[in-house]
């Protein structure tokens, strides 16, 4: 519980920072922090439930700031959790060019997908096509500062637990022969 | 028991939370047709603390920036100044005339009366931040309820149109800009009186839909609100348009549009205090009688 709390100050502390960033540096070169949070989230995070409320609250966290439909945050940081955790293993993820394309495709389908329930509940029209090459753009800055975030995130939690390393410690080897 | 519990417990969280920002969601969505809400306490105590942190971390950003644009202005300064007093001479010849053909038809004592009529309160407020995601542009300004900000209010520059109060927090409010692709603007061409609508594109232009029929759209011409939109009144400046898309036999034609403002270099912005009519329809006449008050 005190985790969650604590991770979720955390981000909505990033948020900040960010929207201060976007001030000075266009939208598509800002990295999306909190996204590639959540990622690093659904990588690091150990206990599921608990994962998902987390990055429920910090979608709507930035639902409440981004003048998104509220709740659209919220649930595409809840897919974004449960496929990078499904994906974490089979696509090797904690490897870094893997996490960068990964993030950088996640950028791309979790735009897409807000700006396609964007269009289908408030009628507004699809972007154009000028902003897909803004979002290239801003996947590819985020495929660069996704190793830097998972790594970020996985030093926080184990100070959090009380460990350096939480989730990656490295497990004891022993020799056939006990000498190890 | 346990066991069976434990593994379905993650993908019960996950619908129920999935259906909760559904539900929200939709739930959202008439507020975002009607132009936008009060946010609910808890909503407002977030925006609240993040326009905080964000007011905090601007300033020296800002002091940064200004020393940087001041340095790179006093390079060129004395070439612009002698362009400018060129200009001014030219616009104070201008405004001579015209002043003269309106005293001379009687207008002029007409004009001042309604200028007073019409003269809208505008509140100063500083842009601390910028909406996350690039599929959404929205600002955050450091005035909310406390200071008359409601949803439905116009936020301008002396540059042109920033966009529109959407949400509101005790000490915070949140502004859909004009680039929004949910952004819809009543507009029209200040030398050819064509009108159109002008939406936003999710990217750094616009686009300025008009009919093709009589439609006489010239690169370089200069948008303006209409005030027929029912959203923010006559006159104000929208941008200027760069580029118009050749007439292929459609009834519709389009028109690129350069903002008037430049949204990475905003710092202060002003709230008017005015909800247009269709707006109060909206929101019902309760609200927004003080500041008809106040005008």
């Amino acid at each position: 519980m005190k985790r969650g709390i604590a991770t979720w100050l955390l981000g909505m502390a990033v948020l900040a920072l960010q929207g201060a960033l976007t001030r000075v540096l266009p939208f598509a070169l800002a990295p999306d922090v909190l996204l590639l949070g959540v990622v690093a989230l659904g990588l690091h995070w150990q206990g599921r439930t608990a994962g998902l409320w987390l990055v429920a609250a910090l979608g709507f966290g930035v639902d409440a700031v981004s003048g998104s439909l509220f709740g659209q945050h919220a649930l595409l940081y809840l897919v974004v959790f449960v496929v990078t955790a499904k994906l974490s293993r089979p696509l090797y993820l904690r490897g870094s060019v893997a996490l960068a394309l990964f993030a950088a495709l996640a950028t791309v389908l979790t735009a897409g997908l807000a700006a396609t329930l964007t269009v289908l509940l408030t009628g507004a029209p699809f972007p154009a096509w000028a902003w897909g090459i803004d979002l290239a753009i801003h996947a590819a800055i985020n495929g660069v500062f996704a190793p830097g975030v998972s790594a970020g995130l996985a030093l926080w939690l184990g100070w959090l637990a009380g460990d350096e390393v939480a989730s990656n410690r490295p497990v004891p080897l022993e020799s056939r022969s006990g000498a190890a | 028991m346990f066991k069976p519990w434990k593994r379905t417990a993650g993908p019960l969280v996950f619908l129920g939370l999935a259906l909760l920002a559904l539900t929200s969601m939709m739930s959202d969505r008439g507020s975002v047709r009607a132009g936008g809400r009060d946010l609910p306490w808890w909503e407002g105590l977030v925006v609240d603390a993040i326009a905080g942190v964000q007011a905090v971390v601007s300033a020296p950003v800002d002091g940064v920036r200004d020393t940087w644009a001041g340095y790179v202005d006093l390079l060129d300064v004395r070439e612009r100044n002698l362009g400018l007093e060129a200009r001014v001479a030219v616009l104070e010849e201008e405004a001579l005339q015209y002043r003269e053909a309106l005293v001379a038809s009687g207008h002029l004592e007409r004009i001042a009366e309604m200028r007073a009529d019409y003269e809208i309160a505008m509140l100063p407020t500083k842009v601390v931040g910028f909406g996350a995601g690039l599929s959404f542009r929205s600002l955050l300004v450091d005035r909310g309820r406390a200071d008359g900000v409601r949803p439905g209010q116009p936020v301008i520059h002396h540059d042109g149109v920033v966009g529109l109060v959407t949400a509101t927090s005790g000490g915070a409010a949140r502004s859909m800009l004009i680039l929004d692709p949910q952004s819809s603007i009543d507009a029209i061409v200040q030398r050819s009186r064509v009108r159109g609508m002008l939406r936003g594109r999710g990217t750094g232009s616009l686009d300025f839909e008009f009919a093709t029929r009589g439609g006489d759209v010239l690169a370089g011409d200069v948008v303006l609100t209409s005030g027929l939109g029912g959203v923010y009144p006559k006159g104000l400046r929208l941008g200027a348009v760069t580029e118009v898309a050749a007439a292929r036999g459609q009834l519709l034609r389009r028109a690129q549009v350069e903002p008037g403002v430049d949204f990475g270099r905003l710092e202060q912005v002003f709230v008017m205090l005015f909800r247009a009519p269709s707006m109060e329809l909206l929101y019902g006449a309760g609200e927004g009688r003080e500041e008809t008050a106040a005008r």
